[in-house]
């Protein structure tokens, strides 16, 4: 029942293609996460499922419906919106069996879905107040409510928790994902947040101005990114990427060389084309620069900025003639993340290090040339909060 | 200057209300007072003002005038709340993203531009038995126009129609300004909910624009109550006082026949109508606010 399969969706707004050729398929129970920076065409999307946007060209299916160009309200289909949108001149009852009550079931069953969400929610106790007189996070829980009511196949958020504080935030966030295990249907998710994009999804579809660029499981996309986008837009801090030149190049390895280090051997995709001389990127977590000297290639470098927070250390180094490009201060500095009991303050004179197996290389146009990772073994750390 | 630091909190707002406060206190209760005071005298307006305490009142009492425009009040207070549901009508029907609805919106909104007194010759000519556009039609139809204007029986409803051509563009604007402040993620959610035409006008559109309603029906009550330019320029309360209104009278009375405690009489009736009408739009007003809040 809870089969959705999108395909070749196209959509034009005043003459720019906002969704190129869109298109994704689940055919079992499935958490989506639709993510991507703004303006990627990602909440675009989300209408198109929904119906509330037409699109220009492919194919909606739900359930076994092809339901691209039927009204939203025939598509089993509930959605919650950012603003929530709920109606202010009703109660919250009325709100959550609004929609039961257009599709004309009876009174006693609508009473039912109602008190039976409300229950699952905890919001019992509001039933009869107006969304006015309730917090965010509470309205946001009779957004969600009002959805559940409908029992749909497929339930849309529309990036519901970014009206939130970060407290409310993380406690929705797992609410929602309870919720999913305990709803038999298909969530599809949009936000711009990376973390809720990593902890709630069992699939990530991951956006860029209008294309996807890569559909897979949070692991996937961390440790396998098919190009560097999608390494730069998972993970936080997030990668460091630094220019570098292919100095030999054989059907195993590529050998790139930076100033003041020992030729970095890195594994060589199959079937990538490379040559000597490309000038390419090289790619490398923050997590994985170790401090001292224990790694394969070491660097001095110096502290420039230090945040504690508390799990972790994220210290900000220079590196003298090595320079990140898109660093994130902008100062070309190396972003490390390191355990919270390195002691390190601002100036100091430190070793950084790292291995070649932990190094991915994007070619001129972004895609990764090295293998994929085993992702059950990948060392991957927890991701914390933006 | 120790008095003026402790003081300033209430005095810089007593400063900037003051104005507003005496000129409206000289203006409109100032002489709203004297009015009600004028209504208790026999005068001219020239001579001595001779104390006759309710006589002016009870003199209405048994005056059929002020009966006839007492009448002709409530109707066009009764066909005035066709203004509200029409400009509702209207708004909805010209609220649409069609080439060329710019043009026909700025139509809806000359009859406002225009002055009362025009529209009311126009309408004047529009009624003319013997050359108007109505006697077109009716001669078209191979019938003889009736001369609304000058048949007791018509004449005080062509003159409410008239007046309710800029009365509903008036509705227009206001429900037009309403329905662009739609929250548009609610009319959203009421589509995935499965609410469609009137559904949708019903129980999503219609309650965010309660507060326009509002405003609309108010503005046209009190527009209805104080109609006197179109009846000046269209029938000058004729035929035989036919198509008078209180306001119209009190003018006629006052200024035409030199009876100014009978018009401030006059006055004064419609001022308790108006009040009514008034404490009902700012006990609603007021409540408004407090559910806002």
């Amino acid at each position: 029942m809870s089969n959705l399969e999108i395909s070749n969706i196209s959509k034009f707004y005043e003459g720019r293609e906002v969704l190129k050729n869109v298109g994704f398929k689940s055919s079992e129970k499935e958490f989506i996460v639709v993510v991507g920076p703004s303006g990627c065409g990602k909440s675009t999307l989300l209408k198109t499922i929904a119906g509330l946007t037409s699109v220009d060209a492919g194919r909606i299916l739900i359930g076994e419906h092809d339901v691209t160009r039927a009204e939203p309200g025939d598509r089993d289909i509930a959605m919650v919106f950012q603003s929530y949108a709920l109606y202010p001149h009703m109660t919250v009852a009325e709100n959550m069996g609004f929609g039961l009550r257009m599709a004309g079931h009876p009174k006693q069953q609508i009473r039912e879905a109602v008190e039976h969400a409300a229950s699952i929610l905890r919001i019992t106790d509001y039933l009869d107040m107006r969304p006015k007189q309730l917090s965010g996070g509470q309205r946001q829980r009779v957004a969600i409510g009002r959805a559940i009511t409908r029992s749909p196949a497929v339930f849309l958020f529309d990036e519901p928790l970014s009206n939130l504080d970060a407290a409310l935030r993380t406690q929705m966030r797992v609410e929602i994902g309870q919720l999913y295990r305990r709803l038999d249907a298909t969530m599809v998710y949009v936000t711009h947040d990376q973390v809720e994009a990593m902890t709630m999804a069992t699939r990530i579809v991951l956006m860029n101005s209008g294309v996807i660029e890569q559909v897979g499981s949070p692991i996937e996309l961390y440790a396998n990114p098919v190009n560097r986008f999608v390494a730069g837009f998972l993970g936080s801090p997030r990668m460091n990427f630094i220019e570098a030149s292919v100095t030999d190049v054989n059907d195993e390895q590529i050998v790139v060389a930076l100033e003041g280090l020992d030729d970095i051997r890195v594994a060589r995709r199959h079937g990538v084309g490379v040559s000597r001389g490309d000038t390419v990127t090289l790619g490398i977590r923050p997590e994985e620069i170790s401090v001292g000297r224990q790694r394969r290639h070491q660097l001095p470098a110096r502290v420039e900025l230090v945040e504690q927070l508390g799990r972790e250390v994220i210290a900000y180094v220079d590196t003298g003639s090595i320079r990140a490009i898109e660093s994130e201060n902008g100062l070309g500095h190396l972003t490390i993340q390191v355990d919270r009991k390195s002691a390190m303050s601002r100036d100091d004179d430190i070793h950084i290090g790292f291995d070649a197996e932990d190094i991915y290389l994007f070619n001129a146009d972004g895609m990764t040339m090295t293998p994929n990772r085993d992702t059950e073994k990948s060392p991957v750390h927890e991701v914390s909060e933006a | 200057m120790t008095i003026w630091r402790r003081n300033r909190s209430w005095l810089w707002p007593a400063l900037f209300i003051a104005p507003g406060i005496i000129l409206f206190g000289i203006v409109i209760v100032g002489s709203s007072v004297q009015s009600l005071w004028i209504s208790f005298f026999q005068w001219d307006g020239f001579d001595e003002m001779q104390w006759i305490g309710l006589g002016n009142y009870i003199e209405m009492l048994d005056d059929p005038q002020f009966y006839i425009s007492l009448r002709n009040n409530i109707i066009w207070l009764a066909v005035f709340m066709l203004a509200p549901p029409l400009g509702l009508f209207f708004a909805l029907l010209i609220n649409q993203q069609i080439r060329g609805m710019r043009i026909v919106k700025s139509l809806f909104f000359m009859p406002l531009v225009m002055s009362q007194v025009a529209v009311g010759v126009v309408f004047t000519w529009f009624y003319d038995p013997s050359s108007g556009l109505l006697a077109l039609f009716f001669e078209a139809m191979g019938a003889t126009a009736p001369a609304l204007l000058s048949d007791p029986r018509w004449v005080t409803l062509a003159v409410v129609f008239a007046a309710l051509w800029p009365q509903v563009s008036f509705c227009v604007i206001l429900f037009m300004a309403g329905l662009n402040n739609l929250d548009e993620s609610q009319i959203e959610a009421a589509r995935v909910d499965n609410a469609k035409g009137w559904k949708m006008l019903w129980y999503v559109i219609l309650p965010q624009l309660r507060q326009v309603n509002f405003i609309a029906i108010a503005v046209t009550v009190i527009g209805a109550l104080r109609s006197f330019d179109m009846i000046s320029v269209m029938t000058s309360g004729g035929p035989f006082g036919s198509s008078n209104v209180l306001a119209y009278q009190m003018y006629s009375q006052s200024i035409q026949a030199y009876r100014f405690g009978y018009g401030a009489a006059i006055a004064s009736v419609l001022f308790a109508i108006m009040v009514v009408f008034i404490s009902w739009y700012l006990w609603r007003m007021l409540r408004m606010e407090k559910e806002g809040a």
